[in-house]
C-alpha cells in the first residue's frame, strides 16, 4: 500500500448500506481511500474501517453512491492520542499547580497574631512590617531572631514574641509585658487618699489611722487613712493603710440625641459582589454597575483561600453583600432612650452603686443627667 | 470491459470491446505481464490472496467475490471472505478459499 496507516492516526468503523455497496467500494478506491477490514454482514450491507481523517470524504462518496452510512465506533490511535493528550495536559497542569504551590509556599500570604491582649493586631502587623515581615515576603531568608529583637525594641509592651511559618501562613505569637506589682518596704508608710471629692458615708479601716468621719466633706486627693500610727509610748509606727471608704460623689454625663432620626427598613433583594484580592490589587467579579450600591447596607466578608494551618494562596475571596433599604419617616428622639444611655454610661464609669439620679433637659433634644454615687 | 444487453426477443448478448492480449504482448516485449497491467494474483496458503491490477469489485458477498480484469473477471469462491485491505487496484482477501475462476 502506498499510504501508511499508523495506529495513532485513528480509525472509524462504519456501516455502509445501499443498493450497490460494491460501487461505493470502487468509488472509494478511485478517490484514493484505503479501506480495511471490509466485512459482509448482511445483504447489501458492509462494515468497513478507514482512517478517521477520511471520514468526511467517505460520507460524501457514500452519498454519491446512494448508500447510507452509520458510524459504529470511532476507535483507534486518534482517540487514544486525544485521551493521552488529555492525560498529559492534566499531568502538566497538575505538575504546574504543584510547582506553583511549592513556590507559593515559600512566601508568606497570611499572618496570624495570637497572644495579644492590649496591643491590637494592626499595631503588631505594622511593627512586623517595619521589621521586614509583610504579606508576600520570602520567608526562608528571614532571620526570626533578628525580627524578634527588632520587634521587642520597637514595642516596649512586648515581653516575648516568636514567628512560626507553616506553608505560607505565619503565626506570630506574642507575650505582652505585665506590670510588676509594686514592692514596698515593710517599714514604709502608705496613705489612702480620695480619688474624687464627696461626702463620706461608711468607713471601715483595717490598718492605719482614719482621718475622716461620716458626713465629712473631702476634696480630691485628701488623705483618708494615714499610715503613720502613733502609739501610747510615743513611737510612730509606719504601716500600709488598708480600708474601705464609701462616699457620695457627683458624676455628670451628657447625652446628645439627634433632633430627628430616620428608621431604615430593608427592601427585597440582595446584591452580591464577588472579588479577588491579591495583595493591594482587587479584581471585581460580576459587578454590573455602581448604581446598585446606592441606598444599600454593605456587609463585607473575606475568605482566605488555602488549606487550614498549612497553606494559603495569595488570593482572598471577597464577598460583599449589598442589602437595599428604605428610609422611613422621621421621628423625634425619645427622652427615655437618653436616660437609658445615661444610666449605662454612668454604670460603666463608677464602681459603686447609683443611689440618686437627677435628669435635666436642655433645649428639646439634649438631656443632662446628674447622678450621685 | 464488459457490457450485457438484453435484446428484445433474442436473449442476452454479451458485447465486449476488443480486448488487448496482454500476455502475448508481454511475451513479445519480453516483459512480465503484470508490468503491462495484467492481473497479478498471489495466493498464500488457503486463507489469503493478494490481487493486484484489478479493475474494481463487481460483486462481493461472504462466499463470493468477483473482480474486474482487462481480460474478463476473476471470481474467488470460499466462505467467510473478508477484505483485509482495499486500495487502488490492490486487494488483500482473507477467508477459507475454495477456488479461483477466471471468466472471459
Amino acid at each position: 500500500m502506498k499510504r501508511h496507516w499508523p495506529i495513532w492516526q485513528g480509525t472509524v468503523r462504519a456501516e455502509i448500506r445501499g443498493g450497490e455497496p460494491e460501487r461505493f467500494l470502487n468509488a472509494c478506491t478511485e478517490a484514493g481511500l484505503v479501506l480495511r477490514n471490509i466485512e459482509y454482514t448482511a445483504p447489501q450491507t458492509l462494515n468497513i474501517s478507514l482512517p478517521a481523517e477520511d471520514r468526511d470524504r467517505m460520507e460524501r462518496i457514500a452519498a454519491l453512491c446512494i448508500c447510507e452510512t452509520a458510524i459504529l465506533s470511532p476507535v483507534g490511535g486518534s482517540e487514544r492520542g486525544r485521551r493521552r493528550l488529555r492525560k498529559e495536559r492534566l499531568l502538566i497542569l497538575t505538575a504546574a499547580f504543584a510547582l506553583l504551590l511549592a513556590i507559593s509556599s515559600l512566601f508568606i500570604w497570611d499572618i496570624e497574631v495570637v497572644g495579644n491582649e492590649s496591643l491590637s493586631k494592626g499595631e503588631i502587623l505594622r511593627a512586623l512590617s517595619e521589621s521586614g515581615i509583610t504579606e508576600g515576603c520570602f520567608w526562608p531568608t528571614t532571620d526570626v531572631d533578628a525580627v524578634r529583637s527588632r520587634m521587642l525594641l520597637r514595642e516596649e509592651s512586648l515581653a516575648w514574641m516568636t514567628l512560626n511559618v507553616r506553608g505560607s501562613r505565619a503565626t506570630v505569637a506574642v507575650l505582652e509585658r505585665r506590670e510588676k506589682p509594686p514592692i514596698y518596704a515593710e517599714d514604709s508608710a502608705a496613705d489612702l487618699t480620695a480619688r474624687r471629692g464627696g461626702v463620706i458615708g461608711e468607713t471601715s479601716v483595717k490598718n492605719g489611722r482614719a482621718l475622716v468621719a461620716r458626713g465629712q466633706v473631702v476634696a480630691e486627693g485628701e488623705t483618708l487613712v494615714s499610715g503613720r500610727m502613733e502609739s501610747e509610748t510615743g513611737q510612730t509606727r509606719l504601716v500600709r493603710s488598708e480600708g474601705e471608704i464609701i462616699a457620695e460623689t457627683l458624676h455628670e454625663q451628657q447625652i446628645f440625641l439627634c433632633p430627628e432620626s430616620y428608621e431604615k427598613s430593608p427592601r427585597h433583594g440582595v446584591h452580591l459582589i464577588l472579588g479577588l484580592q491579591c495583595g493591594k490589587n482587587r479584581i471585581n467579579l460580576g459587578l454590573k454597575g455602581r448604581k446598585v450600591l446606592d441606598g444599600c447596607d454593605k456587609i463585607k466578608k473575606e475568605y482566605i483561600i488555602g488549606i487550614k494551618d498549612c497553606f494559603v494562596f495569595p488570593l482572598r475571596l471577597i464577598v460583599e453583600e449589598y442589602r437595599p433599604y428604605e428610609m422611613g419617616a422621621a421621628y423625634s428622639p425619645d427622652p427615655t432612650e437618653a436616660e437609658m444611655r445615661a444610666r449605662l454610661a454612668l454604670s460603666e464609669e463608677i464602681d459603686g452603686e447609683v443611689t440618686e439620679i437627677d435628669f435635666a433637659y436642655e433645649d428639646e433634644n439634649i438631656a443632662v443627667h446628674r447622678e450621685i454615687e | 470491459m464488459r457490457r450485457v444487453i438484453e435484446l428484445y426477443g433474442q436473449g442476452v448478448v454479451d458485447l465486449r470491446r476488443k480486448k488487448l492480449d496482454l500476455d502475448s504482448a508481454a511475451e513479445k516485449l519480453t516483459l512480465p505481464g503484470e508490468a503491462l497491467g495484467a492481473l497479478l494474483v498471489t495466493v498464500i496458503g488457503r486463507r489469503r490472496i493478494l490481487i493486484e491490477n484489478h479493475l474494481g469489485i463487481e460483486q462481493y458477498s461472504e462466499e463470493y467475490i468477483r473482480l474486474g480484469d482487462r481480460a474478463g473477471a476473476l471470481c474467488v469462491y470460499g466462505s467467510r471472505l473478508k477484505i483485509r485491505v482495499l486500495g487502488k487496484s490492490k486487494l488483500a482477501l482473507e477467508g477459507e478459499i475454495r477456488s479461483l475462476e477466471w471468466e472471459a
